[in-house]
């Protein structure tokens, strides 16, 4: 019988750490593949280059904010894709769960190396808003808040999702399905008092609307609906709490649970 | 007493398919893993191993049955253990976007090691797999077996008490596999349990202190590598190519196995030159080598390693 | 079989195998309308007076997104799978491999488009011509976009590093430049680089059929079906040569 059991078992790290290993992974990749950033600051662009063309110019600084919310909920898509390539690719999933990584802490890591590419965007958006209109210290505060809040929900939709994917193949139907749609539905890029009253309807179930609500309020931006902004803030975070519960919930860490 | 490393205790796995019908990969697997050993399964494809593997590892929930690590109840409290265990998967991958340093620091980092441990550790592992020319290439330029070295350097580096590998040396030439299986050495002086998964019988043989056979989710027979080939009967074996027409006269000799080529039977020396006459007796060429693995793995599974199905 | 010197055996049995392999995705079938129907969506919403043209641009942009499919397509077989290598060292020439994957992606997702091309006919009231125009630039366009496709799938060993650049593409060619509104509201030093691109391009020609859609001259016409009919030429012959090159190289 092998007994060489020198070391005792606690000699590992029994807490995982999040920053520096996905700082790390989101770095690499933005530095390698600079087109992953470059596009997320392109592609609101290209939408509101065609809003602009398309919806009164006093939508303007609405529909920045519509973009910069827009390219939150987006970061969920990718996280998504990395999620589901990490699982079932690269097997990576596998030697993060048999580590003290915890699930919650694994969702963070993934989320954070999915921020790094989105920031350049977000910082460009925010540029943008503060030259088309004067946006006070509570208005960013309240700005930055509602985006922390969307990258979590919609990063723990990613992984939830992902966790269902089988295969590579239907990582891209599948974000671009569950995103896109979820992002039309909230009022973006548009007053949400403009949309058919049904719709309307649907909208009020989703966290983006009051997001959009919220900072479209506090920033009393023009096509903004008049509302109470508390309890859009508290919509908001009681949808996203309800809703990143539910998704960690749904995310299969240890398969067949 | 230290607590064993590993106690399975009738691990059953049953997957359920569509129109009710269900598959069972694992049916009450029953194992003890000693601290500090190395220990191999060794099975066919589709044998159960990699789901045995999965389930003491804590990446898989399994239908009934106890797993302890060091004491403590995997299946129903896995984040207790999973400080004290890592694990290679079966054709794992390593980040396409990050060199094997990158990738190896930040699995460490995101194990909670501090900068200084995870960079020493990072440059040994890399070390030891022979991977510190190409430390700093991006992971899709390196080969394949470079790649599989790197997933297993990321999980060596941790040293963890515990370690899991599946079919850990695939894909790699000669050369590399003796480098790997000097390094899973090494880490077991340092007091780290190793359970590996193979079917190269070379690799079971060469670096597992006890070893157990599983074939369609059971766990037949285990032992030393010496121990099973004792079981067979004999210590050499003739093989006979095209030896169809002798097989009633060699069954008397003791269980024959045909591979399809040959037929093999297993003898005491003091029997050799029987055979040997036979055959010649048959103008057949009959060769004579010692017992190995193989002959154990035949006479406990009636096929080869190699055979499908 | 062989025509303009190039071998084209297989390109139906591996176009109908690449179909069926397509058919098995409906899901990705049925949301390669999304962003069509988001940009209708917009259109709808913010100003219907623009939806003929919106509705044009979206089944020409969803002839340009079949690039796009392939693109992924062609990356994850060679990438992932890793097949491109047994194909290529099969009778299957690298022409008909690029060919019969392009028509097996087409007849796949073609249901979708005739759907939304239904749509145009019946909200627009498309005329004789103007259908006869969808066709011939539905053609082109197709032969563009699969050939641009295919040689960008070629460059990447990752796929998730594709993305990113798919997106860049469908942007700036679909949503960008005239596709889904009208010309007018584009300024007219653009005008000429609208008439060169082409999906916008494309998109002229049928409205300028249909007429009363678009105001531009015989002349820009011209120009507009020449450089739409030179970039599908040249963008496949390109791919052609693409695809056998990166087939010897292996």
């Amino acid at each position: 019988m092998a007994n060489r059991s020198a070391r005792p078992p606690a000699s590992t790290p029994n807490r995982g750490s999040v920053l520096p290993a996905f700082g790390l992974i989101g770095w690499r990749w933005v530095s390698r593949n600079p087109a992953s950033a470059v596009a997320p600051i392109l592609l609101p662009f290209v939408f509101l280059y065609f809003l602009r063309l398309i919806a009164p110019p006093e939508y303007f600084p609405l529909e920045i904010v519509g973009a910069m919310l827009f390219t939150t909920q987006n970061i969920g898509s990718w996280v998504l894709g990395d999620s589901a390539s990490w699982r079932i690719e690269t097997r990576m999933q596998d030697v993060f769960v048999a580590s003290p990584l915890t699930k919650s802490r694994y969702l963070i890591g993934i989320a954070l190396s999915n921020l790094i590419p989105a920031a350049p965007a977000l910082l460009v958006l925010g540029a943008l808003l503060a030259y088309v209109v004067a946006v006070p210290l509570l208005g960013w505060a309240v700005l930055v808040g509602a985006i922390l809040v969307l990258w979590i929900l919609f990063s723990a939709i990613g992984v939830a999702v992902s966790s269902r994917v089988k295969s590579q193949r239907e990582i891209w139907p599948v974000g671009n399905l569950t995103f896109t749609v979820l992002g039309m539905l909230s009022p973006l890029y548009y007053p949400l008092t403009i949309l058919p009253p049904a719709w309307q309807v649907v909208a009020r179930f989703l966290p983006t609307t009051y997001a959009a609500l919220l900072v479209q309020g506090t920033l009393h931006l023009p096509g903004a609906v008049p509302s109470d902004p508390w309890l859009d803030g508290a919509l908001l975070l009681l949808l996203a709490a309800v809703g990143t519960a539910v998704a960690l919930r749904m995310y299969r860490w240890r398969e067949g649970d | 007493m230290p607590a064993e490393a590993l106690v399975a205790r009738n691990v059953a796995k049953s997957y359920r398919l569509r129109r009710g019908l269900t598959v069972d990969a694992l049916r009450g697997v029953s194992l003890t893993v000693h601290p500090g050993e190395r220990f191999a399964l060794l099975g066919r494809n589709g044998a159960g191993k990699t789901t045995f593997l999965r389930i003491a590892s804590t990446l898989l929930v399994p239908t009934s049955g106890t797993v302890e690590v060091f004491g403590r109840d995997a299946i129903a409290d896995p984040v207790a253990v999973r400080s004290l265990l890592a694990v290679v998967p079966q054709e794992g991958k390593p980040f396409f976007h990050l060199t094997p340093r990158e990738q190896v620091y930040a699995y460490l980092s995101a194990r909670g090691f501090d900068r200084a441990t995870a960079r020493a550790r990072t440059d040994e592992a890399l070390g030891q797999m022979g991977l510190l020319e190409v430390a700093d290439r991006l992971s899709t330029t390196l080969s394949g077996g470079q790649r599989q070295r790197t997933v297993v350097a990321t999980v060596i580096a941790t040293e963890a008490p515990l370690l899991f590998l599946d079919e850990p040396t695939i894909g790699m030439d000669p050369f590399a596999r003796r480098e790997v299986w000097e390094s899973f050495r090494r880490l077991s002086r340092k007091g780290c349990t190793i359970l590996l998964t193979t079917h190269y019988l070379d690799e079971a043989e060469s670096l597992s202190e006890h070893l157990a056979i599983i074939e369609r989710g059971r766990l037949l027979t285990q032992g030393t590598a010496e121990g099973l080939k004792q079981q067979v009967g004999g210590t050499l074996r003739v093989s006979v190519p095209d030896g169809a027409r002798i097989r009633s006269e060699l069954e008397t000799f003791g269980q024959v196995v045909d591979d399809g080529e040959k037929l093999h039977v297993v003898v005491g020396p003091e029997r050799v030159q029987e055979i040997l006459a036979l055959a010649a007796r048959e103008k057949l060429q009959p060769t004579v080598g010692p017992v190995t693995l193989e002959e154990a793995f035949l006479r406990a599974v009636g096929r080869s390693i190699d055979a499908e199905g | 079989m062989t025509f303009l010197g190039l071998r084209w055996e297989g390109t139906r049995a591996f176009g109908a195998t690449e179909m069926r392999v397509q058919l098995h995705e409906g899901l990705a079938i049925a949301t390669s309308m999304i962003v069509q129907v988001v940009l209708l969506v917009f259109v709808l919403v913010l100003d219907r007076s623009i939806l003929p043209y919106a509705l044009v641009g979206a089944v020409v942009y969803s002839v340009f997104m079949l690039g796009q499919r392939l693109q992924n397509e062609a990356a994850y077989i060679r990438i992932d799978h890793k097949l491109t290598d047994l194909y290529f060292a099969s009778p299957l020439s690298a022409e008909a491999y690029f060919l019969g994957m392009s028509a097996g992606v087409l007849v796949a997702y073609l249901p979708p488009i005739l759907v939304l091309a239904a749509v145009l006919v019946v909200v627009v009231h498309l005329s004789l011509l103007a259908v006869g125009t969808l066709l011939f630039v539905g053609v082109a366009v197709w032969f563009f976009t699969c050939s641009f496709g295919y040689i960008i799938s070629t460059q990447f060993k990752d796929n998730r590093a594709i993305w990113p650049y798919a997106s860049l593409i469908t942007n700036f060619f679909g949503v960008l430049p005239p596709v889904f509104y009208p010309l007018a509201l584009l300024p007219g030093y653009w005008h000429p680089l609208a008439l060169l691109l082409p999906t916008s391009a494309a998109v002229i020609l049928i409205e300028a059929a249909q007429g009363g859609l678009v105001a531009v001259s015989g002349s820009g016409l011209a120009l507009a079906a020449v450089a739409l009919s030179a970039e599908a030429v040249v963008a496949f012959a390109l791919a052609i040569v693409w695809a056998r090159r990166s087939a010897r190289e292996r």
